[in-house]
């Protein structure tokens, strides 16, 4: 029991980081991204690749993971970003399904849907089973905590105003002189390179990955835990992704109860219940649990009342 | 020749949901991501009507559009309509939501084995060299004329006259009387009917399973955006652009990549055309 | 008997209200002037009339009959035809089809057609171009044309002579305002302020939400601070 508890805190800290980059991306920044899976399963297999076929360390793997994550990042935001909001949603989908029909495909390298096997871990030889999993618990809450402490100091910056005002009109920071593109794609970039190096943590924690590992329900989990949590709150994703994976995972306890389920109907049901959620948190709760703070630069906030109440009401969904 | 036969098969298949897609969007300027759980939700019921009831894939056909056209116009009714002034954003999130729990209410009544329809085993008809299977010809033939027949509907007909105003400009529609709600419902009806004909379609060339939804939403939108997303004949030449791309990459790439195509196409467009290939440049509020 | 009557209207946008607290009176076959400054809130008192904005006190009744409760669908077919200050035109339809989608619902729509080319005859030879190809004069023509194929009983019109030349100014006040006497109360928010005082019975003038001044056209037009009222300085 307590291996399991630890196990799970292990995965929700690695959704909290996916959770906390795509709180950048879409909370602050308004940049849809429905390809949270892609980058993730880019960092993991870079990750793997590099450090199984070449024999370089965890940390050179996690480097990897990152450039690749940053460059992917790039390529998929800056070919869209100057567009509505719709063409990135559908390039970072069409982006999350290429990478998985590679990932499938390409046996001679990911050894497709048969998984890849990873045997390198940045965990001291001298620790026991427990121990080990103690001691990844702590790596992956260490990443949590550097990246929640990065993006909170980012949010309360200048430059995370910025952000904000981007996302509420593209207008008013345009009119500043500020290049609304530029901090797009930067703010879309550090969320893909941290998704990609939560993939790369994930991948040497699992030691096995497999294509299925990174699809359409992990991107829906990391939604559900942001808009849930609060979207443009770093507190609120982290909570969120906690208390998603505590349903989600929870809801397996419940299977004995319906025993006329099978395995197959039981998950469809789990899925159900967290799409259904989802939607109704959207029109019931758009704020989700944690509302955004609002702490509007003073000039925007004494121009117009009205915009303020806009960006309280806009705030959990704004684009 | 044979490339040209089979990417017009391809493209007849999605040509239907791309329109329904484009008519969506050109309505309600959202961009709905669970077209391809519609089309699946399509498939399935003409899966039903065929495999389980035993009845002729016609008689399936025509449950499916039934089924798009009511999960469609349910679905606008009881999750978009609410959510009416919302950003964009917001809808096309909660659009994917939509597509999964469709899809897995499918997995949960049907699973996730693969099927596939009961059709008589028929010859392909061989015109020269050319081989033209009849299952491709029967999709060709009523896809196309489902398009021609929207397009009719939109250009020809007091409610397709009424269904551009209103995608033209809501607000004006409205003061000058049109009852809007219904005419949106109306063409989220047409829209449904589409998705499910294209379900009908791509079963009759693919295998059925609840993932389908994914694999084709992506050529589906990447149709719709290369037509413009503003004329729904556009989406219809977007379709038969993705069709052959899909072709060329199956004959000289790898099948497996197929599915990469819509994705690839929807960048290229993005790097060349962003206005697409008909349309003027999107714009939404 | 007056065919339309606001009482105490307060109106506006989301929380906000523009329109604090406004009467106003229209009897069948009179032509009434808003004037104002920008900003006043001559369009969103329209906007209201017409079901567009939100009213949240005060009654506006047409006939005799509560419009609040209706929708902008519903005040059009009852008889209130509003002309949007702009996009009041279906720039992706033809001219013809912005009429006959103009008249939905009406089983005589191709009479009704003719009856609106007859007033407006110009119209007929430009029935087959996009609205959206038209100059600013004809787009004006083709607004009130889509507005009058619901037989109106009052129009509410929304700055229909914005950016047209001096002479063409003149020439659509008149054929506007002739409307009326066929019996159609016309109430016309107007930036040419004496163009429209010269053809107007009566007029109010709106500034920051509230009727400052009212009455007789002449008598406003020959008040000596009529510039002052109208740019708003005296509210
Ligand atoms: N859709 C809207 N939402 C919120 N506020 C609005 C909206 N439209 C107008 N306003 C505000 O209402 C006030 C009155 O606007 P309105 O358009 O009624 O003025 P107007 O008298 O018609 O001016 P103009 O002569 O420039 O047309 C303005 O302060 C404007 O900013
Ligand atoms: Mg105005």
């Amino acid at each position: 029991m307590e291996s399991y508890l630890i196990a799970i805190l292990t995965i929700a800290g690695i959704y909290a980081v996916l959770a906390l980059a795509l709180n950048l991306q879409f909370g602050m920044t308004g940049l849809i991204n429905f390809g949270v899976v892609g980058f993730y399963g880019l960092g993991a297999y870079t990750s793997a690749l590099v450090t199984e076929l070449l024999g370089l360390p965890f940390a050179a793997g996690l480097a990897a993971a990152i450039a690749v994550g940053a460059v992917a990042g790039a390529a998929a935001s800056g070919l869209s970003l100057r567009l509505s909001g719709d063409f990135l949603a559908i390039v970072t989908l069409g982006f999350a399904e290429t990478v998985r029909l590679v990932l499938n495909n390409e046996d001679w390298l990911t050894r497709g849907p048969r998984g890849f096997i990873i045997s390198t871990r940045p965990v001291p030889d001298t620790l026991g089973r427990d121990g080990a999993s103690l001691f990844y618990l702590g790596l992956v809450l260490v990443l949590a905590l550097v990246a929640f402490l990065v993006l909170e100091r980012l949010r309360r910056s200048p430059y995370g105003r910025t952000l904000r005002a981007i996302r509420e009109d593209d207008l008013v920071p345009a009119t500043l002189g500020k290049n609304v593109f530029a901090y797009r794609l930067q703010a879309f970039v550090i969320g893909s390179v941290l998704m990609a190096a939560a993939g790369s943590i994930y991948a040497h924690y699992v030691q096995t990955i497999t294509p299925d590992n990174f699809t359409t329900p992990i991107a829906i989990l990391i939604w559900m835990s942001l808009v849930v949590g609060g979207a443009g709150n770093n507190v609120g994703a982290v909570v969120g992704a906690l208390a998603v994976t505590a349903i989600y995972e929870g809801s397996r306890f419940l299977m004995p109860f319906i025993p006329w389920l099978n395995a197959e109907q039981m998950s469809a049901l789990r899925f159900i219940i967290i799409g259904i959620a989802l939607i109704a948190v959207i029109r019931f709760r758009p704020e989700g649990l944690l509302p955004e703070p609002v702490n509007l630069p003073p000039s925007r906030t004494a121009q117009s009342s009205t915009s303020q109440q806009q960006y309280q009401v806009t705030g959990g969904t704004a684009s | 020749m044979q490339v040209v036969v089979n990417a017009l098969a391809s493209a007849a298949i999605i040509a239907p949901a791309a329109v329904g897609f484009t008519l969506t969007f050109m309505l309600f300027r959202y961009a709905n991501f669970a077209v391809g759980a519609f089309v699946m939700l399509g498939a399935f019921a003409a899966w039903t009507v065929n495999v389980t009831a035993g009845l002729p894939l016609w008689a399936g056909g025509i449950a499916a559009l039934a089924i798009g056209a009511m999960t469609v116009a349910l679905s606008d009714r009881l999750v978009f309509r609410p959510l009416q002034g919302r950003t964009g954003a917001t809808l096309l999130l909660v659009s994917v939501a939509l597509s999964f729990v469709l899809e897995n209410v499918i997995r949960f009544f049907y699973g996730s084995q693969i099927k596939g329809f009961d059709l008589p085993l028929t010859g392909p008809l061989m015109i020269g060299d050319l081989r033209i299977t009849r299952e491709a010809l029967a999709v060709v033939t009523i896809s196309g004329i489902a398009i021609l027949s929207t397009a009719a509907l939109l250009t020809l007909t007091p409610i397709g006259r009424a269904l551009r105003a209103v995608a033209d400009n809501t607000s004006l529609a409205d003061v000058r009387g049109l009852p809007v709600g219904s005419i949106q419902t109306v063409g989220m009806i047409i829209a449904g009917a589409l998705f499910g004909l294209s379900g009908t379609l791509v079963g009759i060339d693919l295998a059925i399973d609840p993932g389908l939804s994914w694999a084709v939403t992506i050529p589906i939108i990447a149709a719709a955006i290369f037509g413009g997303l503003g004329s729904p004949l556009g989406a219809a030449l977007g379709a038969l652009a993705i069709g052959f791309a899909e072709e060329l990459t199956v004959m000289f790439l790898a099948p497996a990549y197929k599915g990469a195509v819509g994705f690839m196409v929807i960048v290229v467009v993005l790097l060349l055309r962003p206005q697409g290939l008909l349309g003027v440049a999107v714009d939404r509020k | 008997m007056s065919l339309l009557s606001l009482k105490s209207v307060r109106a506006g946008y989301g929380s906000a209200d523009i329109i604090q607290g406004v009467d106003l009176n229209v009897v069948p076959a009179e032509t009434v002037a808003l004037l104002g400054p920008n900003g006043a809130g001559k369009s969103t008192l329209l906007k209201a009339i017409a079901g567009v904005a939100r009213v949240s006190s005060g009654s506006v009744t047409f006939d005799g009959q509560s419009l609040t409760a209706l929708s902008p669908a519903e005040r059009a077919a009852a008889g209130v035809a509003f002309l949007p200050q702009d996009r009041n035109v279906f720039r992706t339809l033809s001219v013809a089809e912005n009429l006959a989608v103009s008249a939905w619902g009406c089983a005589d729509a191709a009479a009704r057609i003719e009856e609106v080319l007859r007033l407006l005859p110009n119209l007929s030879a430009l029935m087959r171009k996009p609205a959206g190809r038209l100059s600013g004069g004809q787009r004006q023509m083709v607004a009130l044309a889509m507005a009058l194929m619901a037989r109106p009983r009052i129009l509410l019109v929304d700055e229909p002579t914005a950016g047209l030349s001096p002479r063409l100014v003149g020439e659509t006040l008149d054929l506007l305002l002739g409307l009326a006497q066929a019996g159609l109360g016309i109430l016309i928010v107007e930036q040419n302020a004496r163009a429209a005082l010269t053809r107007v019975q009566r007029a109010l003038i709106l500034v920051d939400g509230k009727v400052v001044r009212s009455g007789a056209a002449s008598d406003l037009a020959a008040e000596p601070d009529f510039g002052r009222l109208f740019f708003g300085e005296a509210a």
